[in-house]
């Protein structure tokens, strides 16, 4: 691993946790959306992350000494946006131009505090992270002080 | 602030990487090693800035990827400084010896 693995593989998480806060931002903005293109009421996302380890179908002739699997970048990268498909959540009010037959209308699976504690958890997954680029740099600019009397 | 290395690295004084007859070895000189610390600083100082000249127009998706890149360039540079300052002190050394 070369000096600035750490740092690229730290900045990757950085990368994730600031998306998902916005995939969370976009669901919190959401909450009450009843109407979509779809037609159907929004429905809660999901941002799944994947270990990045490099490995596309042909990588394995780009490093020559390093065929067999394992041996990877490391760092996270975003598989994509899913929907979460769990139920809708009922709320009886006859009055909403989008209630159905019996009175309820379907509102989206957001559940506000679900998402205030992702956010949370997202913001200190980032700050995490720069805590880890702060020490890998002072590690490496530890190591230009060898030898200085 | 931009540094170009281009005109100090390529005069004569610097040997290139040239095939010795004798041994049969390819001898590499400080200047290649050097030349090629050059060569990677002034690319991660260029990135550097083409980022944080994209941040001032408003271009840029991730905030922190422009301050990684300006560490990177200090860093890059801080080791090139170092390793400058060793060769010299080595040289002086080797100079001062008495004949």
């Amino acid at each position: 691993m070369g000096i600035f693995d750490a740092i690229n593989i730290s900045a990757s998480g950085l990368t994730a946790q600031r998306l998902r806060m916005d995939v969370i931002t976009k669901n919190i903005a959401n909450v009450d959306t009843t109407r979509t293109d779809s037609g159907l009421p929004y429905r809660r996302q999901v941002a799944v992350f994947s270990e990045d380890t490099g490995n596309t179908p042909f990588s394995i002739f780009n490093r020559p000494g390093q065929w067999f699997a394992g041996r990877g970048l490391g760092g996270v990268k975003v598989v994509g946006i899913r929907d979460d498909m769990s139920q809708y959540r009922k709320v009886f009010d006859p009055g909403h131009p989008d209630a159905n037959g019996e009175g309820y209308v379907e509102m989206p699976n957001v559940d506000i505090v679900t998402e205030m504690v992702n956010m949370i958890s997202a913001t200190r997954a980032y700050e995490a992270n720069v805590t880890a680029i702060n020490a890998a740099k002072g590690m490496v600019t530890k190591a230009l002080e060898i030898g200085k009397a | 602030m931009k540094i170009s290395f281009s005109n100090a690295v390529t005069t004569s004084a610097l040997k290139p990487e040239r095939f010795d007859q004798v041994t049969g070895h390819t001898e590499v000189g400080f200047g290649d090693i050097l030349n090629k610390a050059i060569k990677g600083v002034d690319r991660l100082q260029k990135a550097a800035e083409a980022s944080t000249i994209a941040l001032a127009v408003g271009d840029v998706d991730n905030l922190h990827q422009v301050m990684i890149d300006a560490q990177k360039a200090e860093i890059a540079l801080q080791y090139t400084l170092q390793v400058r300052n060793k060769i010299l002190d080595a040289y002086q050394e080797i100079m001062r010896m008495q004949i």
